[in-house]
């Protein structure tokens, strides 16, 4: 009999390192250097767009838990993305649409945060069983909570616990230090917290 | 960069209430349509912005990024979208650029070596369709396997084991046709929509992995021949792994890709990738799911979705166990045994449905594995039994430093350091 091992169909025990598309160089977007570089070569947009799209829609998505704006904040990113490559030389992709997303993302719901309250019933509208109502009930708590964070405990949170990115890659990301990743998690942290236990109450 | 879904491993730990939260919008299923009409609007932009005038984009300024992107304009930084430079302004920046572009011009053109590397990473980058042929060297064997890769550029893949086995997988690394040339037979995998991709990039991930790499290799090795080319070598590293590449001082072609196993405890001691072909056109058939004439087809069910990690650990011992009464295996990451164990007493050479789960728990091991140091693990079954006195028979330490620990009761908890064998 052959056994399938789904993973490594043809070579048991020679596989991925890690299982997962790390992102560990550096994003670098220098407009000083880049505005004057005219001779670089064109990337492959259609390309880019295939591979990072849902990548960017995922970010927004579950910073906005709107389909509308997340789409929209995506489009915002493409665009920004074409104009600094236009500004100079793109070194990281993927680093870039992760950062931007994330930022772009936090600011709409900022801004969304100031102008419009979200409507108590809006919280577990279209939802059936119990257990699903309070899942989106928390899903919706914890966005307002996240929104009302300083942006790089915001940005910070979202990227280790939303996008799941590990310490050191956040910190490739939003060009800070890891200790300043570890610090602000755990204010942020410290501060959900403690809005978790008054909206606990609230209910 | 796509990770498992325990917001916990990679993190400290939340706390249960934060988590179910987190839980909460992970949950949320992302809209495939929405996905789709970003990539259209995506796609669109770059035409309509190819002609229109460089502006500074709208980064919040206070942002750390903000700030250093912004620093050359602050005056720039308002909420709407301003151009990027003046003409005089950027006239003077030329002269000033001028200067640098020679400093740095010099600079580099002394030290022509790393330019070589970032050439090699810049070629891999642009690659989309290529081949090349990797070798596994194993313990106590001089000749190693020998395998051609053949990528397409939509993402499907081929590989050609020995000249004997054929694989092709989807985009989505999925096995769809393995076809076993000595006995004609075709093994048409069946796919199940719900089915997990295989890990992603699989057994590509040491060229997303240089790819992702900077410019600049971590090490140089210096020169030497290698298969009648003077090559030189660079050293470069992600995170726990370290590629050695060694390119052509001529031409500057890539010529060797070698890394050792990440994995400890397999047989597998070096991996040596060669003969890399970019950017050439495959023929579309290399990648055809159809079975050819001629070959007897046997279908193997759908991979089912499993959890991963520790739970899938558990899950595959458990069902070794459970045939080899009570005995663990020698090994998790060498699967010679299983495979031995699992054919025994199968009916038509046909693995059954739970045959089938077991070894999807099993084939979730190694990714899990090489997230990891080999100091961070350590797998302790090989003699030990079910019916043992209750002994560890696996642990490993998650990236807050926590211990965990399999017994051999199967049963999972929380260690300490002095726990540990």
């Amino acid at each position: 009999m052959l056994l399938q091992f789904p993973q490594f169909p043809v070579i048991s025990g020679y596989g991925s390192p890690t299982g997962n598309d790390y992102l560990i160089d550096v994003p670098c977007i220098s407009y000083r250097k880049g505005a004057f570089m005219p001779n670089e070569k064109s990337p492959d947009w259609g390309r880019i767009v295939d591979r990072h799209a849902e990548r960017v829609f995922r970010i927004a998505f579950r910073i906005l838990g709107s389909v509308h704006d997340a789409e929209d904040v995506s489009q915002i990113v493409f665009t920004e993305a074409v104009q600094m490559h236009a500004a100079g030389p793109v070194q990281s992709w993927t680093g870039l649409f992760v950062r931007l997303a994330t930022l772009r993302a936090i600011d709409l719901s900022r801004r969304r945060r100031s102008t419009v309250e979200l409507d108590e019933g809006d919280r577990v509208s279209n939802v059936g069983p119990p257990e699903e109502a309070v899942g989106a009930e928390l899903a919706a708590w914890l966005r307002e909570a996240a929104s009302k964070l300083p942006e790089q405990q915001a940005a910070i949170f979202s990227l280790t616990y939303f996008e799941q990115l590990d310490r050191d890659e956040v910190a490739a990301v939003l060009s800070v230090s890891p200790e300043t990743v570890s610090t602000a998690l755990y204010k942020a942290r410290q501060r959900l917290m403690s809005q978790i236990t008054v909206f606990h109450g609230e209910r | 960069m796509s990770r498992t879904n325990n917001p916990q491993d990679h993190a400290p730990e939340l706390e249960p209430q934060l988590e179910a939260a987190v839980w909460s919008v992970l949950s949320e299923p992302l809209d495939a349509e929405a996905i789709a009409r970003v990539k259209a609007r995506a796609a669109a932009i770059r035409a309509e912005h190819s002609s229109a005038p460089v502006i500074l984009p709208p980064v919040p300024s206070s942002h750390p990024i903000a700030s250093s992107a912004h620093e050359l304009e602050q005056t720039h930084s308002t909420q709407l979208p301003v151009p990027f430079l003046s003409r005089s302004l950027m006239m003077k920046c030329l002269s000033t650029v001028a200067g640098i572009v020679i400093v740095v011009g010099a600079t580099f053109m002394l030290q022509s070596t790393p330019s070589a590397f970032g050439q090699v990473i810049e070629q891999l980058r642009a690659a989309r369709s290529y081949t090349y042929v990797s070798r596994l060297y194993t313990e106590g064997n001089t000749k190693p396997i020998e395998t051609k890769v053949m990528v397409a550029e939509d993402g499907r893949q081929r590989n050609e084991l020995s000249g004997e086995t054929v694989s092709i997988m989807d985009s989505s690394s999925r096995a769809r046709l393995t076809l076993i040339k000595g006995s004609k037979r075709a093994l048409v995998h069946e796919v199940d929509p719900q089915q997990p991709g295989g890990p992603k990039n699989g057994q590509l991930a040491w060229l997303e992995n240089l790819k992702a790499h900077g410019d600049k290799p971590d090490e140089q090795l210096g020169k030497k021949m290698l298969d009648g080319r003077s090559v030189e070598g660079f050293v470069a590293k992600q995170g726990q792994y370290a590629y050695t590449v060694w390119i052509d001082t001529k031409t500057r072609e890539l010529v060797q890709v070698e890394h050792e196993m990440f994995v400890k405890g397999s047989s597998i001691t070096k991996v040596v990738m060669t003969d890399f072909r970019f950017n050439e056109s495959l023929d579309e058939s290399l990648f055809s799911f159809d079975v050819p004439e001629g070959y007897a087809i046997q279908k193997l069910l759908p991979i089912p979705k499993v959890a991963g990690g520790e739970k899938s650990i558990v899950e595959a011992l458990r069902g070794y166990t459970k045939r080899s009464d009570g005995k663990f295996p020698k090994s998790i990451s060498e699967w010679g045994e299983w495979a031995v164990l699992f054919s025994t007493g199968s009916k038509d050479g046909q693995p059954n449905e739970e045959t089938t789960e077991i070894m999807a728990h099993l084939g979730s091991i190694l990714p899990f594995l090489m997230e990891r140091s080999k100091d961070d693990y350590q797998y302790l079954g090989a003699g030990k039994s079910v019916d043992d006195k209750r002994c560890i028979v696996f642990w490993y330490r998650n990236k807050d430093a926590t211990l965990r620990a399999i017994y051999n009761d199967l049963s999972v908890a929380d260690v300490q350091e002095k726990d540990l064998p």
